[in-house]
Formats: C-alpha cells, structure tokens, sequence
C-alpha cells in the first residue's frame, strides 16, 4: 500500500506562508537541521557516546581549570603580598627614623619642624626604590596634629596617584593602633580621564618627635599580578578547549574500535534476517564481541535447519498429496465406471439398491471433485499452475457463472442479480479459472444467502476490473473475514454442504486470483451478510493498486434497497478501513 | 587493513615524541646565549606631589601657617588655595609674584601657644628658615650661598568672623621650599638680539610650569625685556616698549600670539623678523607648539623664521678640542673620538712658541697665547706660514679668550693694587680698555665671553670669591656689568660656557681637592662632577668637555660620571 506524501488532502487546511509568523517561520527554519541531528543522535551509538564524553571532560577539565586559576591566582598574590610586605615594613622603618631625626621632641610651646619639607624628603628617598618589578606608589597622610586633635597636614603622594585611592576603612584602622594594616584596593590616578588599577595597600603610622601623628601608606599596583593572571586564564582557557577537542577526537577512534564491529554484526544479521540464512558473522579472538558473533552464527545455523527441515517437510506434503490424488485417479476411474453402469441399471433395481447407487454416483462426484480440487491446489503447492489467457469479456463470465448456477439458486429460493456495466469489459484472462472463481463465489453466497438475493456486480476502469458477489445471510463474524481463505476451512461447521463443497474453493480461489496478480478480499457483518470482491488487471502482468467497486458495499441495508451503480472513476477508491471485517488474502512470497 | 595498522603506529609515536619534546621546554632554562641588554621602559618620576588642603575647622594658628605653606607649594594661577589661609580683607592686598626659596624652616610661636588660651584672638607665628634663593617678579633666580641669608618672618593671625585663625599680614611674596620649587617652577630662556641683530642671546626666567598661559607669560616676558643679566644694555629688544600681548591661542600645533599697541604696528620688517625669530626660539621647547604665528592688530605677519641663522653657534659648530703638550706643540683632536690627535698647521703645531695658555678664535683660523712669563700675547695665525704677532704687553695675564668678532679678551693683574685690568685686543691690534665697575678691588683669574658675545663670566678670587656673570656693553668705551653672583664654598678656579644656560666651573672646596661643577647660568641647578684634582676645564655646547688636572693629564668626560685619560698638556681649550 503506497503513502502519499504529505497529505495535503486531508481534512484541515494549514496558512500559507505568508500567514505565518516570523517565530513561527525561524522555528519551521531550525526544526528541519535540528530534526536531522535528533535523527542522527538516535541512529549513531557513536555520536551518543563521544557527546558524552565530551560533556563529562568539560565538566572535569572546567572544575580542574577553575581550581588551577584559583590556586595560581593565590599563590601569585602571596608571593607579591610577601615581597611587597617586606618593602613597606622596610620603608616604615626607614621614614620612623628620619622623622626622629628630623623632627624634635618639642615643649608644650608649639614649635613645630617644617614637617611637610621633612615628609617631602622621606617620601622621595623611599620612592627612588620603586621602579621596574616592584613598582609602588607612597601616599602621606596626617591623623593628628602635634599635641591636637584635628590636623592641618596637607597629604603628601608620589607620581599621579590621588589620596582619596586609600580606602577610609584602612585609614580608620590604621589611625587607631600602631601596627601597620593591608588591604586590597583598587588605585586611582589623576589624568583625563582618571585611570584605576587593582592594588594592594598597606600603611602604618608614624609618630613625630612633636607628637604629630602621620600614616604612611604604600600602595602597590598589581597591573603585572593582572597581566600574569590573565595569561594564565587564557592560556588554561585554550589549553582547555584544545583538550576538550582532543578528548573528543580520542572517543571517537576508541568508540569506532568497538562500534565498528557492532555495525558488521547488525548488517550481517539484517542479511540473515532478509532471507540470506547462509549469512555467518566472521569470529575474531575471543572478546565479548567473539562470543556474540558465536552465539549468532550458532542460532543462524539452527535457524537454516529449521527452516529447511520445514521446507522439506512441507514440500514432503505437498508431493504425499499430488502423488496420492494422482494414484487415487486410477482406481476411482474404475469405481466411477462401475458406478456409472449401476446408475444406469438403477431402475432394474430394488428401490433400496436403487437409492444406494444414486448416493454411490453422487458421493463419487463429490469425491471426483474433491480429487480434482486437491489435485489443483497441489499444482498450484508445486508451482507448476500454468496461465492461459485470452480476451475475454467479463461480463460474458459474470453471466456465465450465474447461468450454470441458476438451477441450484432456484433450488436454494435465491434470486440472483446480475448488475453489469454498459458497456464491454475486457481483460486478459484465463477464462477458465475466473469462471471457476465466480462459480465459487456464487455459489457460497447461495449457500450462506438465508433465501435473501444475491448480487454479482462488474465494475472496470482503464486498468482493472472488479467483481463482488453480495449476499444477505449471515455474514461473516469478527475474525473470519481472514480465515476464510483457509484451507478446509468452514463457517459453521455444524452446517451441512448442501452445495457440495470441499473446503477448498476458496483456497484454489485465492490462488488462481494471485495467478493473474490480482485482490480476492472478503468482508462481512453478523447479519448483515458478506461480500467477495475479486479485482483483477485488464492486462496480463500488471499491478492492481485500487479496485473500482468498493469493498463494503453501500448501503449496508437490507436486500430491498439496490446498490447505484458504482462509477468508473480513475485512480479508484482505496478501500476505505472500517470497524467492519476485512480481509485481503495474503499473497504467498 | 596493514597499512592502517602501521600509520596508527606512526601516528602513535609521532605523539609520543612531541609529548617528550613539550614537557623538556616547559622548565626554566639552565642556559641561554648570551644577548645585549636593553632597558625596559621607564617608570616615571619619583615626584613628590602635596595635595594642599584648605583650612581645617579647629586649626591652631601654627597649623594653618603650615596649611598656608602646603598651599603655596601647589601651584594654581592665583594661589587661590592659599587665599583661604588669610583674613578677607589681607587677599586682596597680597603679592605673589616674588618667591622666596627656603631650605628649612621651623615654625613657631613667640608668644604662649593659643591652646593655653583658647580665648585668645591674635597670636603670631615665627616663620625661621634659611633662605636658598630667590625669584623676583620678573622671573629671576638669584642663587643665594647657604647659610648666608637667614629668612625670618613674623606672621600675625586673627580669628575671623567665623572664629577661625587667619593669617592677617602674608608677606609680600609667596615662600617655596626648594624642594618644592623643582616641581612647580620650571627655568625657561627667553632671547633678545644682540645689538647688531645677529645673534640671539639667551636670559633666563622661572615661571610655574603648570601655568596653563605659560606662552601668553612668555611672550609678555619678552616684551618687558631682559633680566639684568644680559640687558639691558647688552642686548636689544624688537618688540617696543608698550606693546600689549593678548592671550595666546595653540592649535593644532600652531601657536597664535596676538600682539598690539601703537609702536609695534609701525615696526618694519627688519624688527618683525626678530619679533618672530625672538617668539620662535623662546616659545617652541613648550610642549605641543610646532609652528608660531604673530598678529598685530589681528592681521598676521607673514615673515620667514630665521631664527636658525641666529644662533650663537650657527657656522661654529662641531669644532676640534686643541691640547697645548708639555712640549708647547697644540695640537687638535675629533673631540668626540678617543685618539687622534694632530698638530695644528704653522708654528704652534711645531712647538716653536713657549706658551703656558691658549686660545683660539672661534672661526679656527688664529690662536693666542700667553708666554711662559705670562707677561705677552701673542697671537698666530692657525696657517703654515702664519707668523705669531705680539698684541699685548702686561704684568700677569689671565685670560685669553675670543669672542664671535675675533677680539681677544684677556685681564691683565697688576701687582699694583688688587685690580685686574680688562682688556680688549681688535682683531687690527687695537688694544681697548674695558671698564668693570663691579670689579674694583677684586682679582680676577678667569674671563671667558660666551659664544654669543654678549654674555660673560669672571671668576675672581679672595674675599667674595665667586663666579660672576654679565654681559658686555659694547661701544668706544665698553663696559662690563656683573650681574649675577654666583656662590660657592670654596675658590672657584676655572670657568667655562658649556652650553646656553650651563657653566663648567672648578671649584676647590675648603676641604677637598678641586672639582668640576656644572652650573645653570642663575645657579639654580648644581650638578658635582666625579673627577678630582681638575685645575682648568674646556667646555663647548654639545661637545664633550674636557678637563686638565693637577698632573698634567687631559681628560675627556665620556658620560656624567666617566672621564677618560686622553693625553698629556698644559692646557686645553676649545674655541671661544
């Protein structure tokens, strides 16, 4: 049964394009690449596990690098704070003692050094040691005036750096004790515009000999720590992507290592399972993937005795039937010659012997018949059911077929209607077999009519031609419509043949319909009755993909009611599904 | 399938290699070639800034003197920090324009401290301190010898309206340290023609370098005139007397100096390409200014810029170094080169004249020299068949030395009286007097006119020993002023111009052998050179200078503190 496409011809209309909105349109744009690779993520082991690993190492390699930065960025701070703490104190020191000197212990009367010119000079001596890796900046500022509470000192600072860089917690921390404080801080300095660095500071106070008191900051820039750091994090940064890629690339030669024998084994049994039993999978050392392919070839090498012992045993079968049908043709010649002169000497006999060579011509009928039949479909088991086509038209062997079966309608009480297209059909086909299938037909539905009528009807198109038999009686029930075609097979099997049957009409049916390659399909409803539809091609050889008359017959009314003629329309109807039963009988490989 | 097997395996080991290879460079190298040095960038000055604060609430009246002192050493136009320091109605009375440079100063107050009483509405504060030097109003540096000119002021504060202390009598100038003064008053030279017009002379004045209209004060400077260092009498001025400069404007490198008044719009042409020469030389070391352009009255004057062509050394310049050997033969030498030296054609470069100094002009054609006697001059054509000629007879010859127009300057000391005898000898033989009223009763032991002609240097000796600098007034009767004193610790032995506002002078200190010393022209910058025992220096802008010292060596100073032997001699000179 072939899909169309999208099916456009379905019930609800979709907005054109231009209807659409642009989320809508850029969704519709995404949807056909992301659907590829949801296809291929599905599809491809490979693909699955790589991504996997990759998503792990990223996780492990950003916590590794996020852990390296830190410690790094730890270890580079500490080792700058120490050199660093090591220069101030040494500064501290050295600016303690200058002020010492500089400045005298003064009296209660007020006299102050020039204090401003001795800081500008300790500043600068202190200053000519920064340059190059130790680069710092010195900020003076003034807590307390001599012997005052407020104080006029007017800061001092090297360079460009702005005083009001040193941050007011440290100022307050160092004004009230006597031990130098350290601090991270960003440094600002004067310009247009002003420019800022982190930092580190650390200051102390300073005592005069006047009691004043001064805090002398040092303040470390840490643009080179920065730069540092930032190599480190680009560096850590490409080292990571690089091993990311790297770890990827890896997974994906180790995952092809076993996948690729994985991919072997599922073509192999794809092979197998397509028919090819000899397919054996190619066994190399002795790893899981060894066992697999041992174990596989151990079930496909059962698997092919099996089945042929099946093949023999059937095909055992079907030569113990031909064979015996053959062998049982002779002796029933005879018996049927026997039987024919004691049927024509019936009258000279009493009515008992009489009565009993009536039956023995009758049953020997059936049993001719039967024989027939049996020899017929263990041809058809043998393949060797030859086609012998002709032009015939069909509406010739519709009436044919209700013709030789009038009288036994007439016996059955069952009318039979013969709806036949206008104009000629014809087809390529073997006359013989279709009037065999007809007959067949009719003749079930006489049997199963329940004295209602009974319709044959002919449709054709350009390239098939169709016929159902439609009857009222009682139909088919729920899951009969696919055994029907079985072999021996019986309705109701307390049901006498009154018609004579073999069980096997059907089945030869079937066969001599898949002869032409055409549908033979059933259908039927408790009560409702059944219909047979047999579709064949116009021409020898080709396909049948629809069928002009419908399968359920319309309406599913009563027999009063006559079904309108179906029209030929090309292309056809598809058989339309329904609760009902249908059944098309399979064809055999 | 083989093939694969064996590139995986190459593959692999390809690997493996460049895995050894990476780990093996990542340690710090045990060893490397042996490259030169270069050095890094500079880090910048280590300038010591103050951030004046403006007066504190609650300040005692010592605290806002200094407060007052942080505030004049941060230089903004019209000291209006300081401002705030004084008493409402003393701002507008105080003059800043003079500066008084201090080395130390100590503060304090005469009367009990105003914390004893805090209801107290005046007190004074004693402003003690040594004076360094000077900047008058016109922008001029006076040195002053330490220790020689104590500074002491009394300032008087009163609590002003708001219950503050405020200073009631601010003096008459603005009090710098000198360690301050480095990093907001820069030294600039400004130039004046010589009186023929053919020679830029520079001056020098100090002006804050933070001015944003430094070149309108410039430019203003150069109207008003020299500083008596080399004018006014040395030198001329093109610009008249009342001309008004307006402010200046720079852009795009162009510097617009608008000029008006009614004298300097009937200037000729002459005098506007001196004006323009003048500007020019005195404006472009400021920074951003590539071209100056001059209007009067708003019209610009289109007048070439030559102020190249007058230079004191336009056509005298890369000159030779001449040594005079113990042999009396001159030779002269590459000054720039170790070795190489060459006698000087004619007698000189024989050895045949005795001399025990030298000198030669500056065009480098004739030399002249004093004998052994130091009793004669005589002076040689520097040519094969030059013929020494004597032009002078004295007692005791110092000296020579030549200016741009071929004159001989030399001092002849007379035993009688302490004078010194200055002397001119015209390149006809004509002997003139020049009168030096500054140096009556001194002794002089070295004169030197700088390149420019106008501006000279004598180094005297005995009581008030010192370097002094002036200028030449020239005319029938010329006349030296000294101007300038510069003082030093100790006997100034030898003096030499070694550029336009530098001296090289040796100084033998009262306890140490005599050194080198480069001197700027006001004495503001003192550098002490690294070689001892020097006797005589030779000096010459962008030359390397030289040095003779007490055994007759002859050195070459190679770098700031590096001095190389060269040769042997007497004496050393370079033209001039």
């Amino acid at each position: 049964m072939t899909e169309s496409g999208a099916a456009s011809t379905a019930a609800t209309p979709r907005p054109g394009p231009a209807l659409r909105s642009p989320a809508a349109r850029v969704l519709g744009l995404l949807a056909r690449p992301f659907a590829t690779v949801l296809r291929g993520w599905r599809r491809s082991l490979q693909i699955r596990v790589v991504t996997a690993t990759m998503v792990l190492s990223a996780i492990v390699v950003v916590l590794v690098g996020a852990l390296l930065q830190s410690q790094i960025v730890e270890g580079v701070l500490t080792t700058k704070e120490s050199s660093a703490v090591a220069e101030a104190y040494r500064g501290f020191e050295e600016a303690q003692r200058a002020l010492d000197e500089e400045t005298l212990p003064g009296s209660d009367a007020g006299e102050s050094a020039g204090v401003g010119l001795v800081f500008g000079e300790i500043v600068s001596q202190l200053s000519t040691r920064s340059g190059g890796g130790e680069r710092f900046e010195i900020v003076v500022l003034g807590s307390k005036g001599p012997g005052e509470s407020i104080t006029q000192f007017s800061p001092r600072a090297t360079g460009v750096v702005r005083v009001d860089s040193v941050p007011d917690q440290l100022i307050e921390l160092v004004a009230a004790s006597d031990d130098p404080w350290q601090v991270y801080h960003p440094i600002t300095y004067a310009g247009v515009p002003t420019t800022t660095e982190l930092g580190f500071m650390i200051g102390t106070t300073l005592r005069s000999g006047d009691d004043g008191v001064y805090e002398l900051y040092y303040l470390f820039p840490l643009d080179q720590e920065e730069a540092t750091l930032a190599l480190v994090q680009r560096t850590l940064f490409t080292a990571s992507a690089l091993l990311l890629v790297l770890i990827g690339v890896i997974a994906w030669f180790v995952v092809r290592q076993t996948v690729t024998p994985v991919r072997l084994a599922a073509r192999i049994a794809e092979r197998l399972a397509a028919g090819g039993l000899q397919e054996r999978m190619h066994v190399r050392g002795e790893d899981d993937l060894a066992r697999l392919a041992t174990s596989f070839n151990k079930m496909a090498t059962n698997l092919e005795r099996q089945i042929k012992q099946l093949e023999d045993l059937s095909r055992m079968q079907q030569r113990f039937v031909s064979d015996v049908s053959h062998e049982l043709r002779t002796p029933l010649t005879t018996v049927r010659m026997a039987a024919d002169v004691l049927h024509e000497a019936r009258t000279q006999l009493n009515p008992s012997a009489a009565r009993s060579a009536e039956l023995l011509q009758k049953e020997l009928d059936r049993f001719e018949s039967l024989l027939g039949e049996l020899l017929e479909i263990s041809r058809f088991d043998a393949g060797v059911a030859v086609l012998e086509p002709e032009e015939v038209d069909c509406r010739e062997l519709a009436r044919q077929a209700t013709t030789s079966l009038g009288a036994l309608a007439e016996r059955a009480g069952i009318e039979l209607v013969l709806d036949l297209p206008a104009g000629p059909c014809v087809a390529e086909v073997d006359p013989r077999r279709i009037d065999r299938i007809l007959r067949n037909l009719v003749a079930n539905a006489i049997e199963h009519g329940e004295r209602r009528p009974v319709q044959v009807t002919v449709g054709a198109d350009d390239r098939t031609v169709a016929f159902t038999v439609r009857d009222h009686g009682v139909g088919l029930r729920p899951g009969e419509a696919a055994s029907v075609f079985n072999r021996f097979w019986r309705a109701d099997p307390a049901r006498t043949r009154t018609t004579g049957g073999t069980g096997l009409g059907l089945a030869i049916a079937l066969e001599d319909t898949h002869l032409h390659g055409g549908w033979l399909q059933a259908w039927g409803r408790p009560g409702l009755g059944s219909q047979f539809r047999l579709t064949l091609p116009r021409e020898l050889g080709g396909a049948v993909e629809s069928s002009t008359l419908p399968m359920v017959p319309t309406p599913v009314v009563g027999p009063s009611a006559r079904r309108p003629a179906a029209p030929a329309v090309a292309g056809g109807h598809r058989p339309s599904s329904t609760t009902d039963e249908l059944a098309t009988g399979s064809r055999r490989a | 399938m083989r093939e694969r097997k064996t590139l995986r395996r190459f593959g692999l080991a390809a690997l493996g290699v460049a895995t050894a290879l990476a780990t093996g460079c990542a340690a710090i190298p045990t060893e490397s070639p042996v490259v030169a040095s270069s050095p890094g960038a500079d880090d910048g000055s280590s300038e010591v800034r103050i951030e004046a604060r403006p007066p504190q609430t609650g300040a005692t009246p010592t605290q806002i003197v200094e407060g007052f002192l942080d505030a004049m050493s941060s230089y903004a136009p019209g000291f209006p920090l300081a401002e705030e320091f004084l008493m409402p109605d003393a701002r507008a009375g105080w003059v800043r324009t003079a500066i008084e440079v201090y080395n130390r100063t100590t503060l304090d107050q005469p009367e009990p401290s105003a914390a004893a009483f805090p209801d107290a509405t005046q007190a004074s504060v004693r402003l003690a301190g040594e004076r360094a030097a000077r900047i008058d109003a016109e922008g001029r540096f006076t040195a002053v010898a330490p220790g020689s000119e104590p500074l002491e002021y009394v300032l008087r504060l009163e609590r002003d309206p708001a219950g503050e202390w405020r200073i009631d009598n601010p003096p008459d100038f603005l009090l710098i340290s000198s360690f301050d003064l480095s990093r907001t008053y820069s030294p600039f030279s400004t130039y004046f023609p010589n009186p023929e017009g053919t020679v830029l002379v520079p001056d020098q004045i100090w002006l804050p370098a933070g001015e944003p209209q430094l070149a309108t004060l410039l430019a203003q400077a150069l109207v008003d005139g020299p500083t008596d260092l080399i004018g006014p009498a040395g030198v001329g001025n093109a610009f008249p007397t009342d001309t008004l400069v307006g402010r200046t404007v720079l852009s795009g490198g162009t510097l617009t100096v608008p000029l008006s008044g009614p004298a300097v719009s009937d200037t000729d042409g002459a005098a506007r390409r001196l004006m323009v020469a003048q500007l020019a030389e005195t404006l472009f070391p400021l920074p951003g200014i590539d071209r100056v352009s001059v209007t009067i009255d708003g019209e610009a004057i289109d007048v070439p810029d030559d102020s190249s062509q007058l230079s004191a050394l336009a056509g005298f310049a890369d000159p030779p170094v001449y040594v005079l050997a113990d042999d009396d033969v001159v030779r002269s030498a590459d000054p720039t080169q170790r070795s190489g030296l060459a006698e000087v054609p004619g007698v000189l470069g024989r050895g045949e004249l005795a001399s025990r100094s030298l000198a030669v002009s500056l065009d480098r054609t004739t030399a002249a020299t004093v004998d052994e006697t130091g009793t004669q001059v005589l002076r040689t054509p520097l040519t094969e068949e030059g013929q020494p000629v004597r032009v002078f007879q004295g007692e005791d010859i110092v000296g020579p030395s030549f200016d741009r127009y071929g004159n001989i300057w030399l001092v002849d000391r007379r035993s009688a009286g302490p004078s010194s005898d200055i002397r001119m000898v015209q390149p006809d033989g004509a002997v003139v007097a020049v009168a030096a009223p500054d140096l009556v009763g001194a002794r002089v032991t070295d004169l030197k006119i700088a390149a420019d002609g106008v501006r000279v240097a004598v180094v005297t000796e005995g009581p008030g020993a010192a370097l002094r600098l002036g200028h030449v007034v020239r005319g029938a009767a010329p006349v030296i002023d000294l101007t300038v004193n510069l003082p030093f610790e100790g006997l100034v032995v030898d003096a030499a111009w070694a550029g336009e506002r530098e001296l090289l002078v040796v100084v033998a200190p009262p306890a140490g052998p005599p050194r080198p010393y480069s001197v700027s022209v006001d004495g503001s910058a003192v550098t002490e050179g690294s070689v001892t025992g020097t006797t005589s220096v030779a000096a010459y802008p962008s030359r390397p200078a030289f040095a003779l010292t007490d055994v007759r060596t002859v050195l070459r100073q190679t770098s700031v503190f590096q001095w190389d032997q060269v040769t042997t001699g007497k004496a050393v000179t370079y033209p001039g």
